[in-house]
Formats: C-alpha cells, structure tokens, sequence
C-alpha cells in the first residue's frame, strides 16, 4: 500500500513539473521571448545640426535687407525676433531651408528647417492655429533598415505578421535644444513654449512621442526610452516595411515653439539641436516562430 | 435575486424561524473553525415541515407523477451563484469513500453520498456559477497544490496547503475552505534580473494586513434566496437585487490580485436585506439592498399580497478610477509613457486618481404565478448613477485636485423572472429572464458588471485600440461622461439558465440596445460532477458595438474566456486545468487579456 501511494505521489510529483515546464506559462514564454533589435543591426543617430542664419531662411538679401528702414545688415547676433521680422519683409508666412546632411551620417538624409511666423496669416492657420510666435521645424529621415539587413530581414521574416513587432522606440543618449554664445552651449529647452518630437508618415500622419518636459528627462548619463505609439497610423506603416524587408526609414519631426513676448531671448545664430539616440525594434520572437510553421 | 423570496404558505411563519437559523447559522460560523462538538449541542430549530409529499409515481406512470414540492423547496445546500463555487449539492458526494462515513459523534451530519430518493425542494437562485473564475476541487480534504503563477512580468511557483470542510447543519450546509498559498519566484522576464531571484519567497503577498485574509478561500451558510445566507469567497461573481445595479461583478478578474468578498442575505416575510463588499478587508465596491414586504401586514397567506415587495438598492464605488495616471517617468524602462498605465511596482496595479460612482434605485416587484412547478414574478425598477466627471481639459489633464462637475444619470427597467422545476430525479430547473429597459445615454444598466473590474479602469471597446487615451478611458468618463442630450436608449436583457439534477448546468445571456457600443452575451456549460471529472466554461463578449458582432467569431479584449476542469485520477490525486484569459497588466502597462493556460497538481486525502 505504501509502495502504491509513494507510487501515486511520484507520479503526481512528474505531472506537477511538467504542468510547470509545459502548459503553465504560455505567458512566460512570450514576455521572455522579446527580443531587442538594436545597435548595430539598427545605426545609432547622432545630430548636431545649428539653426540656419535668418538671411539664409528669410531668404532676403543683404541689399534687400539694407532697403528697409531699421531692419539690421547682418545678423550676427541674429534672434526669433529678427526672423519673424525677415519672414514677413519677405512676403511669406513659412520658409524652408535644406540642410546639409553631416558628412558622417550616412543614415541620415532629408535634412530642412522650416521657419513659420504665426501672426494670424491665414495661409498658415493650419500650422499655428491659435499659436502666436515662431515655430521652428526641423525635420530628417533616419535609416531603421539598410539594404543589407533588409536583406537579412526578407530572410528571416518572410510571412510574418507585422504583429511580430511589438514596438518600435528611440532611447535617447543626448537630446538639447541649445543656443551658444561665445561657444559656450545653454540648454533653452524651458524658454520654448512647446516641444515636439514625432514620427511622420508618408501621408502627412504623424506619431508625437515626445512632448515638452519630456525633453528635460534626457540627461547625462541618464539616456531615456521613448516609444512611438503602436496604435499610430505611422508606426504601423513601419511596422509593415520592416517586416516585409524593405529599406526602411523613419522621418523624425522636432517642433519648437516660441511665443511672441520671448522671441528676443532667443537667438537663431549660435543654436541648434543635438541628438544621440538610438532606434530599436522589439521583435516577439513567437510571433515569427508561428509564422514558420 | 430578487427580493420576493419567502412566498410559501410553510415560510408564512418565518420570523421565528429566521431568528433562530440567524442564531444558528452565527454560532456556527464563529464556533466551527475550532471546535465543532461545541455546535452539535445548540442544533438549529428544525424548519416548520410541510404537508406530506405524495409518493412519486414511478417512471412508467409519468402522467401521475406529482408536482414538485414547493414547501420543501430547496435541497440541503442547494445554491446558485452565490455559492462557493463546487457548491454543496453538486460535491457532497464527489468522493464517495470519504462521504459514505458514519455519522460523528457530535451529531451533526456528514456530507452524504445520495439524496436523489429525497423530495426536491424548489430550485430558486442562479442555476449556475457563471463568470467564476475556480472552482473547490473537493470537499472535506486536505492537500497540497502545485502549480505555477504569473505576476507582472514574474514568475512564481505556487504552493498552497488546502483544506476544505462541508458539513450539513439543520437543513443548510455549512462549507468552508481555507489556503495557505506561497509563492516562490522561478523568473524575471525583466532584462537583468531572470533568474537571480529564483527560490526567493514573493515578500508581498504576505506584508498587509489584506493578505492574511487570503487565507480564506470560502465560507458558506446557506444558499442564495435562503431566509439566511452568508457567503465569503475569492471565486465568485455576485449581483445584488435584480442585477440593474451589479451584475455578476467579479473582483477578482484581474488575476494580479485576489479579494476576498463577502455576502449576507437575510429576509422574513416583512423585508429583508442584501449587503455586499467585494472585499473584506477594505472593500471599494459596497452594495446593499433593503426591501420590505407591506401587504403581509395585511394578509401574508396570498402569495400576492405576501410578495409584494419594494426596494431600495446603493451600490457605490467609494474608489472609482476618475482619471488613470500615465507612466510619464518611464519607471520600467520600455519607453512607453502616454501609451501605459503608471502602474505601482510593489503590487502590479494601477495608479490613479480616485473618486466615486454611486449607483441607487428604487424597485417594486409581486409574484404573478406561484405553483409548485412554475414561479413567476414581475418588477419595476428605477434606478441612477451619480458621480464627479473632470472638468479641466482632457489634452492637459490634472492628476491632483481634478475639478468635477457633478452628473447624474437614470434609467428604468420593466422585467419578468420566470421560474420552473419540472421532473423528478433529476429535476429540471429553468430560469428565465426577461427585461425591458429606458434610460438616459449617459447611463448603463448593471453598471458593475461581469467587466467592472478591468473596465473602470480601462473602458476598453471591441473595436477601439486598448492603449488610446489611457489617461481618460476610465469607466466613469467612458459612460457617465456621454452626451446626455441624445434620445433615450431602449434596450432589452434576456437570460435562461437551466439545469438538470446534479448533472449539467448551462445559461445563455443577452444584452441588446439601439444606441450605445455596450451589447453584450454570455454562454456557460456545467458539468458538476461525472465521476471525478468536474468542469465548467463561461465566454462573455462585452462592450460590442452591434448585435451582429455578438456572434462573429473574432476573440477581442472584451472576449472573456473561462475554463476549468479537474479530473480526479484517484482519491489522492487530481489534475486540474485551467484556461482563462484574465486581464492583467501586461508588459505594456496596460490591461491587456492574456490566454493562460494552466495544470496544476493536487495531492492530497480526504477525510
């Protein structure tokens, strides 16, 4: 009898481990099944991208801005102040400059600024609404896939659900909004009256991700993780291009808004934005494993 | 449910008899976890007994068979939703060797292994468990379960010392089971930590008074529409009154945490009481119906004038979510913020800002047919929720010191409950329910329902995202912060359940209206007890937008899916498994349903 019953609770014993190995944590295995796609598959950014002069945005020459009466020569000491000045001497309510990719980026391309003066010009109403001041834009696209790892990618991923990703992010080593006065960088991001970082679509959508304080978070030594929302109409788009193993990239949006009463304490000469952040892709693992089968 | 619940000529007498099951059922309660001799020498005052039944007629001569006894109307320990969740009569004699034993000397019976000779009582009350989320596995043994858990993004092994006892007292059972669960961390599923905490007991399960509370799984007294009833479990859904209020609310749908909630029913001829918390040691949800029964004053031998009842029903949550706190800081470091609930690391729930919804009402109701074989009754009920909505701007919202604007909605329900018994060995006992429903769009009847528990928090839609607006997708604002200015919404509720003898249980459930995306259905197949194989399944689909989306065969985040059975291999042994799809927060800090599917190990003895 005692041989029965030691019999009985061996058995009960094995059903009980298997119960904790198999069937018990299907759970489990997904959470530990995450897996982080990152450097170096995926490049990390680096941006140190200075504001453009107000002539060169303005687009005014300096015979043109010598034309008009109090209007300064040259912008040496250049402010929001004197670019809203220029815009609207100019007869535009928006402008946008190309600039220059840094030689060393080559996942970088695309890069402009757009300078908006809102001042009730109705052919900006859409991107000012009831919003008074300047607003700066700078906009870039960032390589998430090149076409060697797209390549792999078509390999590993073919008929998989863009499910498979279950979140697309940016942890940020470096993120300042600055302006420099004798070389000497001042981080200005409590003198903007609203931040913005977002991811934009090819349809004009786009997925803001960070907001004001949000900017401040990034510190030395304390890089921060942002994700992008997973519901947006954008990151499902790219979601869909990883996925199917296409040259993927990701055009970042970063807005600045400076209200009218602060527009000379800010200085388009000398400032610009700095960023170090790297993309990463979180990939569920079972995702793509049930595809395969 | 309802509250028109004594209405038998042999119930007519029933303040005395109240009185001293009250007395009984007390004593009981306090003496029998230490001592149960002591209770054998105060045994209840036995139930005024009715007239003799007739001798059924045999099988051969069903035309003659006689009509169920209403007198006798209920079997010993008979229950229906509000019971423990393996209730009485369908485990008392799941474990024939341990209940075929003799009498104990304290004289209290056993539980014994066969009553289908016995003349059947009524079946009143739910017919089945739906939306339990467990059942007792067994009665009058002790043993060990084995198995394995998941917190957060933890994982544990689950060891729980069990007991269980049922014993019949008068003409009432008496059931009980106390755990004492532990759990033992395998994995982290966190970067980093995986397996260095392996072994290491999960601290906070036991550091609050609450958890010691966990101790206990059930105890029971009675059965719902008994004149007397006392229920404490972590299993089951309960509703109070007619349900227009709560239905079939369950706190313990978020499996990252269990609560111990707590009924007590009384009522004689001239009213009575409902009183829930939905946890009893700090309850947040608190329910109570008071009804009283004026015409038995006049003339208490007409099952009409005995019937007629009205009720005053409040059911309030005193902590209601008004706006739920975004992971702003990042604290688990996955980068989602305006996409994820701040959720307190200590325990895995949610943080938010906390305010309250009362819902209260008024309801009449009289029984229109009430036979031996069918019991119909009708009611009126009028009922409202009231609360505090945000007043700031939802796009920079305030977490502290939120301005509210007070709002206030109603609606009223015209409904029939239609019950009949039929058969004889089994009987079979059918449940119908039938509603008509009017109110206001800023108002949802059965408030605190099947989903509460996760959608005050997150009133998540079929169809919508889960992670949009996170920070204003509370229940609250979701429903009472509707336009209230549309038409008024008609809507209708239908509910049969059925069961036959100890054998199968099954309901269906219906919720329809022609306005707002709250359409919802229920489904829940029982078997109590064959052999030593117990199961039980419920699927609810809530929050859908149309009719027609009841019956697609999509499984969403407003699917709920609860499954369990337990097969007893031999007296000693039994696997139970389990598949449930519970919300808990998941990684992204949101509540998300997960499937989970479960074995655990029970080992063990009966006595």
């Amino acid at each position: 009898m005692k041989t029965s019953l030691r019999s009985r609770l061996g058995v009960a014993l094995l059903a009980a481990a298997l119960s904790l190995g198999l069937l018990s944590s299907c759970a489990f295995v997904e959470s530990a099944a995450q897996l982080l796609v990152g450097s170096p598959q995926v490049p990390r950014v680096t941006l140190d991208i200075a504001w453009p002069s107000v002539e060169s945005l303005s687009g005014l020459s300096q015979q043109e801005m010598a034309s008009i009466q109090g209007f300064p020569t040259t912008f040496k000491w250049g402010t929001l102040a004197h670019l809203q000045g220029a815009l609207t001497m100019s007869g535009e309510c928006s402008m946008v400059k190309d600039g220059e990719t840094p030689p060393n980026q080559t996942k970088l391309s695309k890069l402009s600024v757009r300078a908006t003066n809102c001042v009730g010009d109705p052919r900006c109403a859409g991107r000012c609404k009831a919003f008074e001041g300047v607003e700066v834009e700078i906009r870039f696209d960032v390589e998430l896939l090149n076409e060697a790892n797209a390549k792999k990618v078509r390999e590993e991923l073919s008929d998989t659900s863009s499910d498979a990703i279950v979140q697309i992010r940016l942890r940020f080593f470096t993120l300042d909004v600055y302006q420099a006065i004798d070389a000497i960088k001042e981080n200005t991001n409590a003198r903007y009256a609203a931040l913005e970082m977002s991811l934009s679509g090819a349809d004009g959508q786009e997925a803001i991700f960070m907001r004001d304080r949000d900017f401040d978070l990034v510190k030395p030594g304390k890089p921060q993780r942002f994700d992008v929302d997973s519901t947006s109409p954008v990151t499902h788009a790219l979601k869909a291009s990883v996925v199917a193993g296409k040259v993927t990239s990701a055009t970042v949006v970063v807005r600045a808004r400076v209200a009218q009463p602060d527009l000379y304490e800010l200085m388009m000469t000398g400032g610009g934005l700095v960023l170090d952040a790297q993309p990463e892709i979180v990939i569920n693992v079972l995702e793509v494993a049930k595809s395969k089968l | 449910m309802g509250h028109s619940l004594a209405t038998n000529p042999s119930e007519a007498g029933g303040v005395r008899l109240d009185l001293a099951l009250l007395r009984f059922a007390v004593a009981a309660v306090l003496a029998l976890a230490s001592a149960t001799s002591v209770l054998a020498q105060e045994p209840p005052a036995d139930p005024p007994q009715p007239p003799p039944e007739p001798t059924p007629a045999p099988p051969s001569q069903p035309e003659s068979k006689p009509a169920p006894s209403k007198p006798e109307s209920r079997r010993p320990g008979e229950r229906g939703m509000g019971g423990p969740v393996c209730p009485p009569w369908i485990c008392r004699d799941q474990e024939p060797d341990a209940a075929q034993s003799e009498a104990t000397k304290d004289g209290a019976k056993p539980v014994t292994a066969t009553e289908a000779d016995k003349p059947h009582r009524f079946e009143k009350g739910e017919l089945a468990s739906v939306g339990a989320v467990g059942f007792v596995p067994w009665e009058n043994r002790f043993g060990l379960v084995l198995g394995i858990e998941k917190i957060g993004p933890i994982f544990y092994g689950a060891i729980s010392p069990e007991i269980n006892y049922t014993r019949e007292f008068g003409d009432r059972m008496l059931a009980m089971s106390f755990g004492l669960p532990v759990r033992l961390e395998v994995f982290d599923s966190r970067g980093g930590t995986r397996f260095d905490n392996g072994g290491r007991i999960r601290k906070a399960d036991w550091d609050e008074a609450s958890d010691y509370a966990r101790i206990l799984r059930y105890l029971s007294f009675g059965s719902k529409e008994d004149h007397f009833y006392l229920d404490v479990n972590q299993f089951k859904a309960s509703s109070v009154a007619h349900g227009l209020l709560m239905k079939r609310y369950n706190p313990n749908l978020n499996l990252n945490t269990r609560r111990v909630a707590a009924e007590l029913d009384a009522f004689n001829d001239y009213g009575g009481f409902e009183l829930y918390a939905n946890d009893v040691t700090g309850p947040n949800v608190l329910g109570a119906l008071l009804f009283m029964k004026p015409l038995s004053f006049v003339d208490k031998k007409d099952f009409r004038m005995r019937s007629f009842s009205i009720g005053f029903t409040a059911i309030a949550d005193i902590k209601a979510p008004i706006r739920n706190k975004l992971d702003l800081a990042d604290t688990n470091d996955d980068g989602r913020r305006y996409n994820a609930i701040q959720v307190d690391q200590s325990n895995f729930q949610p943080v938010y800002a906390a305010g309250t919804v009362l819902g209260y009402g008024v309801d009449a109701e009289v029984k229109l047919i009430d036979t031996r074989v069918v019991d119909w009754k009708t009611y009126l009920d009028v009922s409202f929720l009231q609360t505090g909505l945000p007043a700031d701007d939802p796009l920079h919202p305030k977490w502290d010191d939120i301005p509210t604007r007070a709002v206030r909605s109603s609606g009223w329900t015209w409904g029939h409950l239609l019950r009949l018994n039929v058969g004889h060995a089994p009987v079979h006992a059918l449940r119908l329910r039938a509603e008509y429903r009017r109110y206001d769009p800023n108002y949802l009847p059965s408030y605190f329902d099947s989903m509460y528990e996760i959608q005050r928090i997150q009133y998540f839609g079929a169809r919508g995202p889960v992670g949009s607006d996170l920070a204003n997708r509370t229940k609250l604002q979701s429903v009472l912060g509707r336009d209230p200015g549309g038409d008024q919404v008609n809507g209708a509720y239908f509910e049969a359940s059925w069961r036959a003898g100890r054998g199968f249980a099954a309901a269906i459930g219906v919720e329809v209206n022609d306005q707002s995306p709250d359409q919802n259905m229920f489904v829940h197949v029982e078997v109590p007890r064959l052999g030593r194989w117990q199961f039980m399944a419920t699927y609810h689909r809530r929050t859908q937008d149309r009719f027609a989306d009841l019956f697609t065969l999509n499984f969403g985040q407003t699917d709920l899916f609860l499954a369990k059975t337990r097969l007893g291999i031999s007296n000693k042994f039994a696997l139970v498994l389990e598949a449930l799809t519970p919300y808990g927060i998941d990684p992204e800090s949101v509540f998300h349903s997960t499937v989970q599917v479960n074995l655990n190990a029970e080992i063990g003895f009966p006595y």
